[in-house]
């Protein structure tokens, strides 16, 4: 925002308060859609993943995939919520050219799971009003004056959560989503990708007077593809609505589109074009009782949700907010951490391997980019060198250059170490060889020293680090040259 | 006429016969317009397939007849429209299926009410069906096809489909067996969506035995339908003593034309002397059926007639998509005049503010029904109705009064609400060559066999 429009924005906020709620849809992770044995497979051609009841042939019909079912119901649980006794499909009924039935299988009355909510910091929830199961629509792809229609993404299955409308900023808004997306992720109920549509996100606003408590005239945005454009929308339309409540108009109900690119909303469609779906059950599809089976097996998924983790990951190795960040926006990344940091025990040496993940550690290596196999065995590798670090092995700096070495090649840090003959000197006798040599072949410097050029201590050890190949203990070696010099100092 | 005893056909002449049949079936077409296509190459090619089989099968060689609203692989599945004329089915229903894989053969898919929406078979883009035992009357609705093409012992079998009456009207109308099982008895996958919730496949056939044999070839689960179910095993009846045989209430019957209410009161005689207990003037909820059974059909078929919306089936070009121009004209060029009042009657009973008068209050006056029919049910072993409260009307006669056509459904949509199983019997008097009336016997949900047998004992003690 330009500093005009920030200024606005604070007046705005002055005589209004919004009220955001999110509608968030999430693709499920299944090997086959909702009602068919079609495969879910993202990169196959148009049309590829369709049979007779994904293309809605006359006589076709649909058979749920438990295993969807089960997605659902463990998020409604990991979330909270209520999962309902009896599972009730409707049709959604309206005609467009990618809807291959001229009715979407979706859930109105009796959705899946009510209530729950999404965890956001600390306290701060947002509340859901209810999670509900259904189909995907096709996609309609348009090339110059021709529109063709893909079905591959027909009957994919989908939940939609729907939250309260009781958040009060963007930031919110993303946050909440952000969360949810972590939470999808964990428990793998979904790739959580907005931009492989496996999540989509829609949000509506309203703007009332600060202390009223009604709600204002809500606008719903569609389709936000990123975190930061969630944010971003909800300003956009925080001050174009409160511009035309400032200025006497009133604000139409409307479903708008948000353009990444100019930072604006448009309107999509407004309320007089509103639909009537004609929700009816679907006779197909017969209510089927929720057993216990289902839910135990939905529950058998549940892991501890990310917000949970990391307050727990901070407290037990003392992370900072940012780095906790960071290693929690993956599920992956922390179990790496996690094992990783396995039988640490001293305050220091956590530090030092905390330091080493995140400084060193994920600035080379992610899960994209090397996959899951290397990640996990470059990082047991990262741990031996920390390992060695601390029994003060190799020094930290040989740590390092081993760790550059581990980007070319697959090596066993220990093995490396011995090979190269890389292990740290501690031995006093040796030490006491090296600094007395360096002192010895450098008489100049040391009558320096002693004629009171301190500074001269740091190119001693800059010698015998030479000297030595890197390989002596710093401390060590710090202690034998104060002693040596101490000595000559008052033999003299 | 076909004996289900003995093996259908022998393996070498199968061909031969096979190739008579469809010989038969074309001159059935000149005079009664049974079918809609005829299938020769498919025939003759699954007859010469079948003589070379080993494997024993039960139904070895047995020609049927397809209605033609199930899908059968490569062949037409118009359901009588003009928006489905030249549609051809990519897969096969699971109840061909299972007949295909017991050793039938198909040999034509036959003609009916457009998307099975009638009483007469009038309504089909491609003509009407004239009934065989008169041509100047219909053959019943909307199986008419199925029930002309055996009454004429083309083939002693054909499958039809039952929304509100659709197997057992147009088998009573022409004088043959029609069998409605219970609702999900049958998988309907494959079977183009009327009313959902009420759709049934079943059999129309020469004798309620062979109606019999080929239900238990189609009968079970089916993972392709979740609305399928298991039907209770019996053990065959051989007498009717003890038999509680419920009859429907008189004043039904009072409107009836002089030939039901005659029927009605024989039938009383013919169960008592076979040992039965009469049950009198039972009503599981008549009154309600027929609006009930209009609303939530209606309803139902707004939905799935959704689809045929212009973008995948028929010629009409699709040039104006972007222009929104596709649906309305082509649904209003598609469908036929029935189909569409139909269509605007179940998008009426579902609109928001109209649904809780008209859809929802059907659907529970649809419970009411059901659970007074379990309470008939507790004293009483079957319930017989009439089919239709008069034999087959003329061609033209009604098709101008759809309320009248309507009427005409009375006996037979309320087994559908139930969703129990009811078999349609043809009934002997001294008109009954020429204009055949019939009765039909009803059993508790899920009480097929037992029905089926019942009716079996019936027609062995009466004109075999």
């Amino acid at each position: 925002m330009t500093a005009e429009q920030d200024s606005f924005y604070s007046q705005v906020r002055k005589n209004f308060k919004p009220t955001i709620g999110l509608e968030v849809h999430v693709q499920l992770k299944t090997k086959t859609k909702l009602f068919c044995s079609c495969p879910t497979k993202f990169d196959a051609q148009p049309n590829e993943n369709t049979c007779e009841t994904c293309l809605g042939y006359p006589g076709a019909l649909p058979s749920l995939n438990g295993r969807a079912l089960s997605l659902a119901i463990r998020l409604g649980i990991a979330l909270e919520g209520k999962v309902r006794d009896a599972l009730l499909f409707e049709r959604k009924q309206y005609f467009y050219p990618d809807l291959p039935k001229g009715y979407q299988i979706s859930q109105d009355k009796s959705p899946i799971i009510t209530g729950g909510s999404i965890p956001i910091a600390g306290e701060q929830k947002l509340l859901l009003h209810h999670i509900h199961i259904e189909e995907d629509a096709g996609k309609l792809v348009h090339e110059g004056m021709s529109t063709f229609i893909d079905l591959n993404r027909s009957g994919m299955p989908l939940v939609e959560v729907v939250s309260m409308p009781v958040l009060h900023s963007g930031s919110d808004a993303a946050r909440a989503f952000q969360s949810l997306q972590r939470i999808v992720r964990y428990l793998e109920i979904s790739d959580g990708n907005l931009e492989e549509g496996s999540m989509r996100c829609d949000v509506n606003i309203s703007l009332a007077p600060v202390g009223s408590n009604d709600l204002g005239t809500k606008c719903e945005i569609k389709n936000l593809n990123s975190i930061k454009n969630i944010e971003r929308a909800v300003q956009f339309e925080i001050v174009r609505q409160g511009d035309l409540l400032l200025s006497g108009k009133m604000v139409t109900q409307s479903t708008l589109s948000f353009d990444a690119v100019t930072g604006k909303t448009a309107v999509l469609r407004t309320k007089e074009d509103a639909k009537d779906y004609r929700y009816m059950p679907d006779p197909d599809l017969p209510a089927v009782t929720v057993t216990e089976d289902v839910i135990n097996s939905a529950k058998a998924g549940i892991c501890e949700l990310p917000h949970m983790r990391q307050t727990r990951l901070q407290r037990e190795y003392a992370l900072t907010h940012d780095e906790s960040e960071i290693i929690i926006s993956d599920k992956s990344v922390c179990d790496n951490f996690e094992a990783f940091m396995a039988g640490l025990k001293t305050p220091s040496a956590i530090r030092t391997a905390v330091n080493w993940y995140v400084v060193e550690f994920l600035r080379d290596y992610s899960i994209t980019q090397h996959g899951k196999k290397e990640f996990d065995s470059k990082s047991r590798a990262t741990r031996k060198i920390v390992d060695m670090i601390e029994s003060e092995e190799i020094s930290g700096k040989i740590g390092k250059k081993i760790f550059s070495e581990l980007k070319n090649k697959d090596i066993d840090p220990e093995l490396y170490v011995s090979e190269k003959n890389l292990r740290q000197i501690t031995d006093r006798a040796v030490i006491a060889k090296f600094v007395a040599e360096t002192l010895q072949n450098h008489p100049a410097e040391l009558s320096e020293y002693l004629a009171g050029k301190e500074k001269v201590f740091q190119f001693f050890t800059g010698e015998i680090m030479k000297s030595s190949q890197g390989k002596i203990s710093p401390v060590a070696m710090d202690n034998e040259l104060k002693s040596q010099l101490s000595s000559i100092k008052s033999k003299s | 006429m076909f004996d289900a005893d003995k093996s259908f056909e022998t393996k070498s002449s199968l061909r031969k016969t096979i190739a008579l049949t469809l010989e038969r079936a074309r001159n059935t077409q000149k005079t009664t317009n049974a079918f809609i296509s005829i299938c020769d190459d498919l025939a003759l090619a699954r007859a010469e397939e079948l003589e070379k089989t080993t494997i024993n099968k039960r139904l070895f060689g047995l020609p049927i007849a397809v209605k033609d609203n199930i899908n059968v692989l490569g062949t037409k599945t118009t359901c009588g429209s003009k928006l489905l004329a030249s549609y051809i089915s990519s897969y096969t229903s699971t109840a061909v299926s299972r007949l295909l894989e017991d050793g039938a053969i198909i040999i034509g898919k036959t003609n009916m009410d457009e998307f099975a929406m009638g009483s007469s078979s009038e309504s089909s883009y491609f003509g009407p069906v004239r009934n065989p035992r008169d041509l100047s009357k219909v053959a019943g609705g909307s199986s008419g096809g199925s029930a002309a093409t055996v009454a004429t012992g083309t083939v002693s079998v054909a499958l039809g489909s039952d929304t509100g009456g659709s197997i057992r009207q147009p088998a009573s109308f022409c004088g043959v067996v029609g069998f409605k099982p219970s609702y999900g008895a049958i998988s309907r996958f494959g079977l183009v969506a009327h009313g959902s919730s009420l759709d049934q496949i079943g059999p129309i056939a020469n004798s309620a035995k062979l109606c019999a044999q080929v239900f238990e070839s189609m009968v079970g689960l089916d993972v392709r339908d979740q609305s399928t179910i298991e039907i209770a095993k019996t053990t065959p009846k051989k007498s009717f003593s003890g038999l509680r045989v419920a009859f429907v209430a008189n004043s039904w019957v009072d409107a009836c034309d002089d030939r039901i209410k005659n029927m009605m009161r024989e039938l009383r005689t013919k169960f008592s002397k076979l040992g039965a207990t009469i049950i009198e003037n039972i009503d599981p909820g008549f009154k309600y059926a027929l609006p009930c059974y209009y609303i939530i059909s209606s309803a139902e078929a707004s939905s799935n007639l959704s689809r045929f919306d212009g973008i995948r089936y028929g010629n009409e070009s699709i040039a104006s998509l972007r222009e929104r121009k596709v649906f309305a004209p082509f649904r209003s060029s598609g469908f036929g005049a029935e189909v569409k009042r139909r269509i605007m009657l179940g998008t009426y009973v579902l609109s928001e503010g109209y649904a809780e008068q008209y859809y929802r209050k059907a659907i529970s006056a649809r419970q009411k029904i059901i659970s007074q029919t379990q309470v008939m049910f507790d004293s009483a072993d079957v319930f017989i109705t009439p089919v239709s409260a008069s034999p087959a009307f003329s061609i033209g006669e009604k098709t101008a009064d759809p309320v009248a056509m309507y009427q005409s459904d009375t006996f037979t949509t309320y087994a559908n609400l139930a969703k129990i199983p009811a078999i349609a019997l043809p009934f002997r008097d001294d008109k009954s060559e020429q204009s055949p009336i019939g009765f039909q016997i009803h059993a508790p949900y899920r009480a097929d066999r037992a029905l089926l047998s019942v009716a079996e004992h019936y027609e062995a003690q009466h004109d075999r």
